[in-house]
């Protein structure tokens, strides 16, 4: 389904929703969840409620012998994550051994044949999240399997996250939340800035990048600039344009979902982008992977501080590298991340760091930083990075076409400048009233309908 | 839906749906003065091909693709001609021009530089997506609108909005109004970086010779195409315009005796049969066709150089002067 008739159903549910009660809506809510996977392909559905019904039972069964063992938890854990590991590992690395299909491709829907469902990575990490706070015992096992296929599949942040905790969502979305009038408008704010930064920034960005990426040995300087200052600014558009879609969609129905990006385009350094780029994700993996690796490095009691913070660093991030796919390129990303983030934090004692100057050094450095690396999960192999890395080290000749340059490069300055206000400045207390902020509405409508690109590209993260 | 409870700004749903209606009808609002400042712009700007047309005030219109617009230089020919060829535009873009022409315009023959691929490719594939460097033009034409939308509903519908019509067009075309680049004769030579191009390589890429392909593979004409031509058979007979439908010469691709087109040439040649047309493709205009095996007359495999473009405008004029040159 492409955006702006997604946006449209979705504001014709929200009204609907509006004048339903109790659970007859959230039934409704589950009910076009399901039918809005269904348009990707009708098999998904069928995925979807297999899991669903797994994380159900397996919810129980934890509940029930968490005393007693791991072996609850332990397989409940390999049966959710079975799907996933067949369709986005095992099934890549058997085709890529046979060199049948590619290992790395931009297009939504899959590698070759292979039909990837998409979002499957974002609720299967829902669904272990569940499992494992059950196992903490943090909460009981849901009875209701529609409030918990519900969480799972509320179409808003099914493909693409917020990667959203039981105990935040569920019982909002099936009871408590209904939106109030500030919800609804802000709802529309971020609804229509999320189509900005999708249609406006990052869909027209898209083309340079991808020729710099497809013809990497003699784009030259121009094309390594779009590969990595350009891909990371397009996947900022792109992802932080769906985030913002989801939440404002949540909103509309009264919901509020986890904010996924706090202007990570002004972080000072690594460890401050990480808190803003991807934040589900990344408290999702510090919950469930960073801290229990952590208590399992405290056992080793030869280890120092500094080889157990190494450690678990290093597997937490190899894991986010590899959740995005089955590439070598994912792995080395995770873990120049990791490298990356153990040495600021050798130099994190260093002078100055919080006076302008050293924000705005730590601000470039990263945005460096964060530019080269993000060319690995882009790339289509190493040596294509390996070329532009040199073509920017040595400014070799070269050049990309771009389709209204100026549009491009106008579009990104807007972005950044309002991504500014929304770091440096309280917009919020800002935009209080009605009015403007029906103003600010009526412009950014207004901006979609003169310069949004009408490319059909599916967003980057779904393939994740 | 009454004022609930965590609402921070005080104001209720009233005050909701008021800023919201308030919004829609600023949009409307801007939608329409936005659409008569820029149609009034539009007639002034040289990114308007009717404009361009209208100001060089001749009888004689080429119109095509970019192989049109590279392949005919007027400086050189003895009718008075426009080049009106654009990059990427096919038959759609010839009947939205010539249907927009005013009734009293100057132009009495138009070449037509006919692509079989045109007829080929249905609505919403090909030449006919770069139609949307006209949508300007779509606001009297149902039919531009419904080629422009090409089946996309939501599309069909965004057309009657004046800002949707002149989506990422306008800074051009405000900046071509107030600085116009006016071309008498709408010929520029096919601009060389140098680099981008290499004929040489493009030569081993070039489509095999004709004798050797195999016949079913002949190309046939899609139900847009067909219609296409329906249409502008009829605008051809009621503007009383000739027609010269000219085939330029594709290097290492004789077309015109190529069974691959066969059909097409065949069809169209009916479709346009009983209105004013002068069919160069045919035997009339045999005197084209050795130059696509000239090699030095050619920028890439479809593109004349500049010395090409001399030569064609030659051959074409003599060609035309001889056997069209009607009124």
């Amino acid at each position: 389904m492409s955006l702006v008739p997604y946006v449209g159903c979705l504001l014709v549910l929200a009204l609907v929703a509006a004048f339903v009660r109790g659970s007859t809506r959230a039934v409704l809510l589950l009910v076009a969840s399901f039918l809005f996977y269904a348009s990707f392909d009708w098999r998904f559905p069928v995925l979807l409620a297999c899991i669903i019904g797994l994380t159900y039972g397996g919810g129980f069964w934890v509940e029930q012998t968490k005393v007693r063992g791991r072996l609850a938890i332990t397989v409940s854990i390999m049966t959710v994550l079975a799907p996933l590991a067949v369709y986005k590992y095992i099934l890549i690395w058997l085709n890529s051994m046979s060199q049948v299909f590619p290992t790395s491709s931009l297009n939504f829907g899959g590698y070759g044949d292979v039909l990837i469902p998409v979002g499957l990575s974002f609720f299967t990490f829902q669904c272990l999240g569940y499992l494992i706070d059950i196992q903490r015992g943090a909460y009981p096992a849901d009875r209701n399997v529609l409030r918990l296929g519900l969480f799972i599949s509320f179409f808003p942040q099914l493909l693409a996250g917020p990667i959203e905790r039981y105990a935040h969502l569920a019982e909002p979305l099936w009871s408590k939340c209904r939106p109030t009038p500030d919800m609804a408008m802000n709802g529309l704010l971020y609804i229509v800035y999320g189509l900005a930064l999708k249609l406006v920034v990052a869909d027209r960005l898209a083309l340079p990048v991808d020729m710099a990426f497809a013809e990497a040995g003699s784009s030259g300087v121009q094309g390594a600039l779009y590969a990595f200052f350009g891909f990371y600014v397009q996947l900022f558009g792109d992802f932080a344009g769906y985030s913002l879609i989801a939440i404002g969609a949540g909103l509309v129905f009264g919901v509020r979902l986890t904010d996924n990006f706090k202007q990570p385009l002004f972080a000072s350094n690594i460890v401050d982008f990480w808190q803003r780029w991807h934040i589900s994700l990344t408290r999702w993996v510090g919950d469930y992977i960073y801290r229990p690796v952590g208590l399992w490095t405290l056992q080793r009691r030869t280890w120092s501080t500094h080889q157990r913070e190494a450690m678990t660093v290093f597997v937490t991030w190899a894991v986010i590298g590899m959740w995005h796919g089955a590439n070598w390129t994912f792995l080395v990303f995770g873990l120049v991340q990791a490298a990356m983030i153990l040495t600021y934090k050798a130099f994190i004692r260093l002078k100055g760091r919080d006076t302008v100057v050293g924000f705005v050094f730590g601000w470039m450095a990263t945005f460096l930083f964060v530019s080269l690396s993000f060319g690995l999960v882009r790339t289509p192999d190493l040596a294509s990075y390996l070329d532009l890395l040199r073509a920017l080290a040595f400014w070799q000749p070269g050049q990309v076409a771009v389709e209204q340059a100026w549009l491009v490069y106008v579009s990104i300055i807007v972005m950044f400048a309002i991504e500014a206000l929304r770091r440096f400045m309280n917009l919020s207390a800002m935009l209080r009233s009605f009015p403007l902020r029906g103003g600010l509405l009526t412009l950014g409508i207004v901006v979609l309908m003169s310069f949004g690109y009408e490319s059909g590209r599916s967003f980057v993260y779904f393939r994740f | 839906m009454g004022k609930e409870n965590g609402d921070e700004s005080g104001s209720g749903w009233g005050g909701f749906w008021i800023s919201l209606v308030g919004g829609l009808l600023c949009i409307v609002a801007i939608d329409a003065i936005f659409g008569s400042v820029m149609d009034d712009v539009y007639a002034r700007s040289s990114k308007n091909p009717l404009a361009n047309i209208e100001r060089a005030n001749t009888p004689w219109l080429s119109l095509g693709s970019s192989i049109s617009k590279y392949a005919l230089d007027p400086s050189v020919m003895t009718l008075p001609i426009y080049n009106g060829g654009q990059n990427g535009q096919g038959i759609y873009y010839v009947i939205a021009v010539l249907s927009a022409l005013p009734e009293d315009t100057a132009v009495k023959n138009v070449i037509w530089f006919y692509d079989p691929a045109d007829l080929v490719e249905p609505v919403g594939e090909g030449n006919s997506l770069n139609l949307r460097a006209i949508t300007p033009l779509s606001k009297d034409s149902s039919r531009l609108k419904t080629w422009i939308a090409a089946g996309d509903k939501l599309k069909s519908l965004a057309l009657h909005s004046n800002l949707y019509r002149y989506r990422l067009l306008a800074p051009g075309i405000v900046i071509r109004a107030i600085w116009p680049q006016w071309s008498l004769s709408g010929y520029a030579p096919v601009p060389f970086d140098g680099s981008a191009q290499d004929f040489a390589s493009q030569k081993s890429a070039q489509s095999p010779d004709p004798s050797q392909q195999d016949v079913t593979e002949r190309l046939v004409m899609s139900n847009d195409g067909r219609h296409a031509l329906q249409v502008l058979a009829e605008i051809v007979k009621n503007r009383t315009i000739q027609l010269v439908v000219v085939s330029p010469p594709i290097w290492g691709d004789k077309r015109t005796t190529n069974p691959v087109y066969t059909n097409l040439y065949t069809q169209m040649r009916s479709a346009l049969s009983g209105v004013g047309v002068c069919d160069l493709t045919g035997p009339l205009g045999s005197g084209l066709n050795h130059m696509s095996t000239m090699e030095t007359l050619f920028f890439d495999g479809a593109h004349f150089n500049h010395q090409g473009a001399q030569y064609f405008s030659r051959r074409l004029d003599r060609l035309i002067k001889k056997s069209c040159l009607t009124r």
